[in-house]
C-alpha cells in the first residue's frame, strides 16, 4: 500500500516549509526563509498535514503531482471545511487534531493534520488552513517534473 | 519524513499520557510507534535521547523507556560538534525580556536542528528564542 504526506509548516522565525513524502522518502522540498541566518528559530509554530494511503494512490512523483491536482476539489473543499470549523472555535484538548477526509478518492483513505504551539490561536490556523486550500493547485503545479534522461 | 525532530517535552508528555499502571517494554515500543505516527517523524537528537533517559528513577523504568527509545533515530549520530556547542552558547546568551532561564539541552537541540536545517515539534512554552 503507498502512502504519502503533503505537508506545510511554519518555524518560529517565520520561514514556511512545504514537501511531500512519499512512503516515508522526501519526493519534493521547498523552504521559504524570511529571518537573516543568525536569527534563525527551527520551533516549529504550526504544521498542516494532507496524509493519504491505498492502493489506488500511486507511487511515481509525477503521476501523485498529477492526482493530487486531479482531486484538488477533495482537497480544497476539505480544508476549507476544517478552516471555518477553526474560525469558531475549536476546544482543543491536544494536538494534534486528526480529521478523516469525506469522500476521499476510491481506494483510498485521506486525512488531515494540524498542530500548533500554545501561541497559535484557532483563527490563525483557520487562516492557515483557507489559504492553503486556495493555493493547492499553486502548490502542487509548483512541484517540478522529473526531467527525462536520453 | 517532514523534516520535524522530536523535542524531549513530546516524548515526556505522549509517555505520561500513554502511561499504564504495569507497563510492559513492547507496550512502551507501541507507544513510541503511535507518536511516530502521529507526528509523522521517528527523529530526536542525541540530547533528547540522555535528557528523556535522565528522568529516569529505577532500572525496571530503565528497561521501559530504553524500549521506548528504540522506536527513534538519532539523527546527529551522536556526532556533537564544536560548532554545536558554540551555537548552543550563542542561543543561552540570549536572555529573554522575561527573564526565564534557557535550558541547556533545548539550545543543544535548537543548535542541531539548525545544523540539519529541520524543525523542532516541541510541546515546552519555554524553547529558547531570539
Amino acid at each position: 500500500m503507498i502512502d504519502f504526506c503533503f505537508y506545510r509548516q511554519q518555524r518560529a522565525d517565520g520561514g514556511v516549509r512545504t514537501g511531500l513524502d512519499i512512503v516515508g522518502s522526501s519526493a519534493w522540498e521547498d523552504f521559504h526563509a524570511v529571518a537573516p541566518e543568525d536569527e534563525q528559530d527551527p520551533a516549529l509554530r504550526w504544521y498542516v498535514d494532507v496524509r493519504g494511503q491505498g492502493d489506488a494512490i500511486p507511487a511515481d512523483r509525477d503521476e501523485l503531482r498529477d492526482w493530487l491536482l486531479q482531486h484538488t476539489g477533495i482537497i480544497e473543499s476539505a480544508l476549507s471545511w476544517l478552516a471555518e470549523r477553526f474560525a469558531v472555535g475549536f476546544d482543543i484538548e491536544t494536538w494534534p487534531v486528526r480529521w478523516e477526509v469525506p469522500n476521499a478518492p476510491s481506494g483510498t483513505s485521506m486525512e488531515i493534520v494540524i498542530s500548533a504551539t500554545r501561541r497559535v490561536d484557532s483563527l490563525e490556523i483557520s487562516n492557515v488552513l483557507r489559504e492553503l486550500g486556495q493555493n493547492w493547485r499553486r502548490i502542487i503545479n509548483s512541484i517540478p517534473r522529473t526531467m527525462a534522461v536520453s | 519524513m517532514p523534516g520535524r525532530v522530536l523535542d524531549t517535552s513530546v516524548l515526556i508528555n505522549h509517555w505520561r499520557r500513554s502511561r499504564t499502571s504495569w507497563p510492559n517494554a513492547r507496550e512502551t515500543r507501541d507507544w513510541a510507534l503511535r507518536l511516530v505516527d502521529v507526528r509523522q517523524t521517528n527523529l530526536i537528537f542525541s540530547p533528547v535521547y540522555l535528557e528523556f533517559n535522565c528522568g529516569v528513577q529505577s532500572a525496571e523504568e530503565l528497561a521501559l523507556a530504553e524500549a521506548f527509545l528504540s522506536v527513534f533515530e538519532v539523527k546527529d549520530g551522536w556526532d556533537v560538534r564544536s560548532d554545536d556547542l558554540q551555537e548552543a552558547a550563542r542561543l543561552a546568551r540570549r536572555v529573554p525580556r522575561d527573564g526565564k532561564r534557557r535550558q541547556f539541552a533545548d539550545c543543544l537541540i535548537r543548535a542541531l536542528a539548525i545544523r540539519f536545517r529541520c524543525e523542532v515539534l516541541s510541546d515546552d512554552r519555554t524553547f529558547p528564542r531570539h
